[in-house]
């Protein structure tokens, strides 16, 4: 099992492709960062313009994820890459395919902050929601900062962060419920709002999922159904056998 | 696996990659199954039918690890062009897709689970009529987008994308029934927020199946030149939730 080294590549040529691919998936995931922001933006202020414009230029997202990929179907096909070499471009196909999909949450929440700013706001005025919102943002962010630097360590401490994500999510919709057992007349609201905390939660797994490919990409090894404990122990194994062969 | 059947040739491809085709059928065969038996144990509140998706659940996922550790295999070692990359690219598509639907049929055993268990039967009685009618759309999309990837059939792409649609509308129409349910009796509150989830679990199901479809087309697209481009264009739709 070898790891990645970015700076062995006998082909120049492929490490250009690679340098200008890494630096599109980065333009992407900080559009699809700042796409997150606005739509979260758009729910706590009730602005439903913003909302509305989110869900537009999702459309910009797909376009970037269609391009990557067809760009790296290219690379692949005509530098014929070296094992560890296609490790990267597979990762980087995984990781657009989930910065596409969060887009795609992305979307769906500023739908809805268009739909609910003509609506009244609950009490707590979406103060959760801007905790969870911020929470996932920050995976996001973390784990294409992790991806670009080829940090496994990293991207474990990003993945982890995962758990703490579902707790709010389940804390939240209970709490949602409540609101509703309370004043019947919010449902229709409250229920707009379990998609966005819903939404919210699956970013973080697409997040998530990001780091995984980043442990791949470095180690060799795909951790997606494994336990995170599970997956580092064989992390740690592995680099000791490294190290003893 | 039929080679050159009903019209839509696929060249013949060398035993790996024609094996990589017979594991993502078999991989489509039990996710359809286990989205099926999901589905049963959902509405006849069968415990048992619910555990034995739970338990089958990681056959599914060691068929994900073997056909994606096989496709990069391919990719390395006979660094396949045109029509043979974009198949190994289309059935890696499938195969996170198909994945993603027995992780649904997952979440749908779990709570078929936890209602079989509930004396009263659950709000699952109220919507009874749009939940069966969205599992059996959910269940035949998944299989005729099984069978299009099984047979390279690029025509069905839109039935199954006809199915998603009304798999959508059954679905806003359920969740409507839900919403008047849950105002007039707010102690069911939990348990129809339970139904809700499942709905959305067959309504994800209609979009993966959709997916693969798509990802059909663009198999086919490149192994026809006739068709090429035709695949990647359209822009997945979902649904606002």
């Amino acid at each position: 099992m070898e790891t990645a080294d970015l700076s062995q590549h006998t082909s120049r040529r492929f490490n250009e492709d690679m340098e200008r691919v890494t630096t599109r998936v980065m333009q992407m995931g900080g559009f699809v960062e700042q796409q997150l922001q606005r739509a979260v933006t758009a729910l706590i202020e009730g602005n439903s313009a913003l909302g509305e414009e989110v869900a537009r230029d999702d459309y910009r997202v797909n376009r970037m994820e269609v391009e990557i990929d067809e760009e790296c179907g290219r690379i692949i096909a005509t530098r014929q890459p070296t094992a560890s070499d296609l490790r990267v471009m597979v990762a980087i196909i995984k990781t657009i395919t989930d910065l596409e999909r969060i887009g795609d949450e992305v979307e769906k929440v500023g739908n809805i902050a268009a739909r609910l700013a003509t609506m009244e706001k609950p009490s707590d005025n979406y103060r959760e929601i801007r905790h969870l919102g911020k929470l996932v943002t920050e995976m996001v962010h973390d784990a294409l900062h992790a991806f670009a630097r080829l940090d496994a360590d990293e991207a474990f401490g990003v993945a982890r962060r995962d758990r703490k994500v579902d707790e709010e999510y389940e804390a939240i919709q209970r709490q949602n419920i409540t609101f509703m057992m309370e004043d019947p007349r919010s449902i229709r609201r409250a229920l707009e709002i379990m998609w966005v905390v819903r939404a919210l939660e699956r970013i973080g797994d697409h997040a998530k999922n990001i780091c995984e490919y980043t442990v791949y990409m470095v180690h060799g090894k795909d951790i997606r159904h494994l336990s995170l404990e599970d997956a580092e122990r064989q992390i740690r194994e592995f680099a000791r056998e490294r190290k003893g062969a | 696996m039929k080679e050159g059947s009903e019209g839509h040739t696929f060249k013949a491809y060398d035993g790996a990659l024609s094996d990589l085709r017979v594991r993502a059928q078999q991989m489509g065969t039990l996710v359809a199954q286990q989205v099926e038996t999901a589905v049963r144990a959902l509405l006849n509140a069968d415990g048992e039918a619910a555990e034995s998706v739970l338990t089958r659940e990681h056959r599914v996922n060691a068929y994900q690890t073997e056909i994606e550790a096989e496709s990069f295999r391919l990719l390395a070692q006979r660094a396949p062009v045109a029509s043979d990359l974009r198949m190994v690219l289309a059935i890696s598509r499938a195969v996170t897709d198909l994945e993603r639907a027995g992780d649904e049929a997952k979440k749908i055993a779990r709570f078929a689970l936890a209602s079989a268990s509930r004396a009263s039967g659950g709000p699952s009685r109220v919507v009874r009529k749009p939940l069966r009618h969205m599992a059996e759309l959910a269940c035949e999309s998944m299989r005729v987008a099984i069978a299009a990837l099984d047979r390279g059939d690029a025509q069905v792409a839109h039935d199954v994308a006809r199915l998603d649609r009304e798999i959508d509308q059954e679905f806003e129409a359920a969740l409507r029934q839900l919403v008047t349910v849950a105002m007039e009796k707010t102690r069911l509150l939990r348990p129809i927020f339970d139904t809700v989830f499942a709905l959305k679990s067959l309504e994800r199901i209609g979009d993966h199946a959709k997916n693969v479809a798509e990802h059909v087309v663009f198999l086919v697209s490149g192994a026809d030149v006739r068709h090429s481009g035709a695949g990647r264009d359209a822009p997945a739709r979902e649904s606002q939730h």
